[in-house]
């Protein structure tokens, strides 16, 4: 397979005939689409800078068959390694000049309103940014380039920004994967900025599973940083009603109930349905979970009534993960601050065998 | 012909200069001095020559009150300046934004706008100036409170100047007054793009989109109140239907909830409704015919029997019962049917048997009776009117 596909890369370079790099990127994505394949491509690492290049081709088909082929091979984990650590000098073939690395090649094209791959850019970035191992790294290359961070959150919160239809949902896990590292966090919580709060209307976004999947994971990542708890909860953020509407759903609370809520949550229509993916149900929980570490803002979290709304929830819940993050929370919030008696629930120490006893517990749920 | 010689000129000397000059100067000072000596008087009179240096355009501290009577040298200045044949389109128009930022430093926000629409009307072609009097003006307006006035200034002025700062963030604020809060907060983003940290579009974005979150509550609560209340109806109006009342106005399968409001305004907030037990509670009203007086019953449940409600009424003797004859067991109840007859009710039964009845048509939302004293000469009188 080697020799075939060292051949392939004389015929997808920049100036190569067009019918005959259509045909060669044609076969190309065939073999992307399996695990030996992408092994034998990275092998070649003049085949990958050559696709990377091939992300410039003026030809539209062939720049995004260029991209799906890149999408494959960024998917499974060797080759995004393999794309990252790719020096683009080194092994630029003959006769072109060398084109930017992977990761700016990709901000490059999701930056540009008029790039006709936008959306195939956005998930090559969210395949390289999915390996843990390769997360600094990613991130530095971005940090690098002259945009920001809030650049990029602007591209991906902006309304049809990209004006060829691309709609940057993918955008979404790239955030949550970067947002595992505190430096990204610490991008996402400026307090001088409009950064986070652009996410927020996104945790209800009906069209896409990937945005807002991305944009809830990205808010959890956050809500690690205990000492953003109390901005996130004020009114210049106010991240509390935006995790609980997807919970929330069309049960009618009488007057004195729903005037204890946030008022994104008051009178609720007829129609109202809660989030359907279990698994963003259970990240945000997760995220509230973290918001009531803090003993000022369990007492602020317990006056907004979030009580009813988790009370709800767990009559219709039906996925076992979400349920036990679901009685996790409601814990919390019905036992009073006697019986907490701890300012700050991250700072429990855990004795130690009862750290062993309890990780038992969870593996066997 | 002999030719004249002419006579060469000898340029001056120095002397002969000097005393021309002192010859000229002795001239005019005789000249001066023969001059009709009057007094000056074309000055400012010297006890008022305040009030005078305040009506000249020169001196003036204040503009014009309409009305007042203006200085020629005005009017003629006004011409200078005003006039399209002695000035450029942009000068003009330049002068029509000097005197509405004038007006404008000054609070006369109107006269600002006079001004600044004379401006724009002329189209001077310069899109800076043109954009320019169109914000101003906007500002203006946007004193004035006339903010729908303000933002389409606003947005005019960004059409020929887009990215136009000042413009921008008073369309957002224009947005924010008239409670359009999704548009001033695409203002402000705009805005944001440019200058990333302005803390006060920071927080004109937070509070446009606190004050959208109670908007949209209040929108969700009134819907809820007006789907309970439609709710509500339809719960009494299938009640009505199942017992067989006959409703003036409503059909076999369908009544209108107007037709159940009370026409008494005494009886305005007691409309039929459903009470907690499922039975309908009517609001009902007698009438008198003997001294032509109506009586209203607020809530008279169907359950309740005549003669129950009637110890209610008659607990205290009405003021009108002049000869004290109408108490709980000495009335007789009547009820009109469509054909014109007169039909007795028997007191021990309840209201819901005597709505149940064919002939008993409810009018007006309002169940009415006809109440005589037993046997005293009005109810003959009044039954005699229906044996005829």
């Amino acid at each position: 397979m080697k020799e075939a596909i060292t051949e392939l890369a004389k015929f997808i370079q920049i100036g190569a005939r067009l019918d005959l790099k259509a045909a060669a990127l044609e076969n190309l994505l065939g073999v992307t689409a399996t695990e030996d394949g992408v092994e034998a491509i990275i092998a070649v690492p003049q085949l990958l800078v050559a696709l990377v290049a091939l992300l410039d081709d003026t030809s539209v088909p062939i720049s995004k068959d260029a991209s799906l082929c890149l999408i494959n091979i960024s998917a499974d984990e060797k080759g995004a390694t393999a794309l990252i650590d790719l020096d683009v000098s080194k092994h630029c073939p003959p006769l072109q000049s060398p084109p930017l690395d992977i990761v700016n090649q990709a901000l490059k094209n999701i930056f540009n309103p008029e790039s006709r791959i936008a959306d195939q850019c956005c998930m090559v970035l969210s395949n390289l940014s999915r390996p843990s191992h390769l997360i600094e790294t990613v991130i530095e290359v971005i940090e690098k380039n002259d945009r920001s961070f809030e650049e990029l959150i602007n591209v991906f919160t902006k309304n049809q920004y990209n004006k060829h239809g691309a709609k940057l949902h993918y955008l979404g896990p790239v955030l949550s994967n970067l947002s595992q590292s505190h430096r990204v966090r610490l991008r996402i919580l400026d307090k001088k900025l409009c950064v986070v709060q652009r996410l927020l209307p996104f945790t209800e976004y009906k069209d896409s599973l990937e945005r807002r999947g991305g944009v809830v994971g990205a808010l959890k990542n956050c809500c690690f940083e205990t000492d953003f708890h109390e901005w996130l909860l004020s009114s210049e953020v106010d991240i509390l009603p935006r995790l609980l509407l997807p919970l929330a759903g069309n049960e009618e609370f009488d007057e004195e109930d729903n005037d204890k809520l946030p008022l994104e949550l008051q009178y609720l229509p007829e129609d109202k349905t809660r989030e359907a993916d279990p698994d963003i149900r259970c990240i945000l929980l997760e995220a509230l979970t973290q918001l009531v570490a803090k003993r000022v803002n369990r007492e602020y979290i317990r006056s907004k009534n979030t009580y009813v709304i988790l009370r709800e929830l767990h009559k219709w819940e039906k996925d076992r993960k979400a349920l036990a993050a679901c009685e996790n929370l409601v814990d919390i919030l019905i036992r009073t601050e006697e019986e907490i008696g701890e300012e700050n629930l991250k700072e429990v120490e855990v004795p130690p065998d009862l750290q062993e006893h309890l990780s038992k517990l969870d593996d066997e749920v | 012909m002999e030719s004249e010689e002419k006579p060469v000129k000898k340029p001056m000397t120095h002397e002969e200069r000097l005393a021309l000059a002192a010859k000229l100067d002795k001239e005019l000072d005789e000249f001066i001095e023969k001059l009709p000596r009057r007094k000056y008087d074309e000055g400012w009179p010297e006890d008022r020559w305040e009030e005078e240096m305040e009506k000249h355009p020169f001196f003036m501290t204040q503009t014009p009150k309409p009305g007042q009577e203006l200085h020629p040298l005005y009017e003629g200045l006004q011409q200078l300046k005003y006039d399209p044949d002695e000035n450029e389109p942009e000068e003009l128009a330049t002068n029509y934004k000097e005197d509405g930022n004038f007006n404008f430093k000054h609070k006369n926000y109107r006269l600002a706008v006079v001004a600044y629409t004379e401006g724009i009307k002329i189209k001077c072609g310069n899109p800076e100036i043109e954009a320019n009097l169109l914000n101003n003006r906007a500002a203006a307006h946007y004193f004035l409170k006339n903010y729908r006035s303000s933002l389409r200034d606003c947005e005019t002025a960004l059409r020929i100047k887009p990215g136009y700062d000042k413009a921008l963030i008073r369309a957002a604020n224009c947005c924010y007054e008239l409670r359009e809060f999704g548009k001033a907060v695409d203002y402000c983003d705009k805005i944001l793009e440019k200058q990333k940290g302005n803390t006060a579009i920071l927080d004109l974005r937070q509070e446009s989109i606190n004050a959208a979150k109670v908007k949209e509550r209040d929108d969700r609560k009134k819907e809820a109140a007006a789907k309970r209340k439609a709710k509500e109806e339809e719960g009494i109006i299938n009640e009505i239907l199942g017992r067989g009342y006959n409703i003036e106005g409503g059909s076999k399968g369908h009544i209108s909830i107007e037709k159940l409001e009370p026409c008494f305004p005494e009886l305005m907030h007691n409309r039929v409704y459903l009470d907690a037990s499922m039975s309908l509670v009517w609001p009902v009203v007698l009438v008198y015919p003997e001294y032509k007086i109506m009586d209203y019953i607020q809530q008279f449940s169907e359950n309740e029997k005549f003669s129950e409600q009637l110890e209610l009424v008659f607990e205290a003797t009405p003021e009108w019962d002049e000869e004290k004859k109408y108490k709980s067991n000495n009335v007789n109840i009547y009820y009109e049917t469509p054909r014109k007859r007169i039909v007795n009710v028997d007191l021990d039964k309840t209201l819901g048997d005597v709505l149940k009845m064919k002939e008993y048509i409810i009018k007006g939302g309002t169940p009415s009776f006809i109440l005589l004293a037993k046997a005293s000469p009005a109810e003959k009188r009044f039954l005699q009117e229906y044996s005829r």
